[in-house]
């Protein structure tokens, strides 16, 4: 009886801790919900772009707005909120570098540097919540413009222009010395 | 019948300290889930010089079918969802990849004179600079559902795109091998660009 006692025990303690074990390590990706669909390219062109100084920012704004109703029925609140996580670079168009050589200079002509913004994958994070998402269907345009705008803000400044178009001139130096020239003038 | 009563407490305790300590393994490694990223605590700040010469827009239509969805034991507000029908939307995400070369690792030994007139150019591997997702367009989602489920809303609309948009990026080395002649050749044409005028006849080649 004894015996019998402690085998039920130990079995039901097995059986549990199993079935514990089993659901802590369910975290199975979901990926099969997707059809196995291929990859296109649709287009391969020539860029010529020298990448300068880059930042990885996040932000999110939040568009509220005020429906309103007919008396008696209050006005209703609706609110969205979009988060975006963006690299924003600052890029030398090396296609528009005029290069002009005399003897063992190499004088040149650098455009200015332009913003270029990639958007990045977010962390466990939902990108976009609402409250009513009927309300908000096809509204989201304001709400993407805002948080375009605080990241751009954030980043498009004096400073951090100055450190890509330094970091430019670096670049182009060693690569004219390497080919051979002494001076490297920039116009 | 005192001894069974203790038997029966003592096993009883041994069960509820066991599946006790599993949820303390299990809420020890979902904390590992919730821990800040960089991103997360501070923006990354690069400054780098990396030659972009390629642009490649690609296409993957993503075909999101909730039937194929694999649920955990937990998932209850999904698992009922499917008892009342099937919701299945499909909507094509475009995705701009930049390929180029590090040239931060550039040194003078990668520049070799070959003759009086003649200069090449050793770049590091290809690699794949930056990447963007296109944005998503509402009126682009077709919404094919079954029973009593509605059309996708736009959490599931991002999430998709983002999903979609990981696995591409997981593609990226093959992708870079199918465009590769044209990365090396379009990085020939910018450095012959750029030292085109001078009196070196430029050679550009990649490590392989």
């Amino acid at each position: 009886m004894k015996k019998t006692y402690i085998i039920l025990s130990a079995i039901i303690a097995i059986f549990i801790v199993v079935i514990c074990f089993m659901f802590c390590s369910n975290d199975e990706k979901k990926n099969s919900v997707y059809g196995d669909t291929a990859i296109n390219i649709n287009k391969v062109e020539l860029k010529g772009e020298l990448y300068l100084y880059s930042e990885i920012i996040e932000d999110y704004a939040i568009e509220r707005v005020s429906e309103k109703r007919i008396w008696p029925f209050p006005d209703k609140q609706h609110a969205q909120m979009l988060i975006k996580c963006k690299r924003m670079t600052y890029v030398l168009p090396l296609l528009s570098v005029k290069a002009e050589f005399n003897g063992s200079t190499a004088i040149l002509t650098l455009p200015e540097p332009v913003i270029v913004e990639s958007e990045q994958a977010l962390n466990n994070v939902e990108p976009y919540l609402s409250d009513d998402d009927d309300y908000w269907n096809k509204k989201t345009g304001k709400v993407k413009s805002m948080v375009d705008k605080k990241i751009s803000d954030r980043f498009a400044k004096s400073k951090k222009k100055e450190t890509a178009m330094e970091n430019a001139k670096n670049t182009l130096r060693a690569l004219y010395e390497s080919a051979g020239y002494t001076e490297v003038i920039f116009q | 019948m005192q001894q069974k009563k203790t038997k029966i407490i003592i096993a009883v305790t041994a069960i509820i300290l066991l599946v006790v300590m599993a949820f303390v393994i299990k809420s020890c490694w979902s904390s590992d889930d919730d821990r800040w990223t960089e991103s997360q605590i501070i923006n990354k700040i690069e400054q780098n010089s990396r030659l972009v010469t390629t642009e490649v827009e690609l296409q993957k239509v993503v075909l999101w079918d909730s039937s194929k969805q694999k649920h955990q034991w937990t998932d209850l507000d999904e698992i009922t969802k499917n008892w009342f029908g099937t919701q299945r939307f499909v909507f094509p995400v475009t995705i701009t990849m930049k390929f180029g070369y590090d040239l931060s690792n550039l040194s003078s030994d990668d520049i070799e004179e070959i003759d009086d007139n003649t200069l090449c150019i050793t770049l590091p591997k290809p690699r794949l600079i930056d990447s963007n997702p296109n944005d998503i367009k509402i009126s682009d989602v077709e919404n094919f559902n079954t029973g009593l489920r509605g059309n996708a809303d736009k959490t599931q609309i991002y999430k998709a795109r983002n999903d979609i948009y990981a696995l591409v990026l997981e593609k990226q080395d093959s992708i870079l091998g199918i465009v590769q002649p044209e990365v090396e050749n379009n990085a020939k044409v910018i450095i012959k660009n750029l030292l085109g005028n001078s009196k070196w006849n430029i050679q550009v080649k990649s490590e392989k």
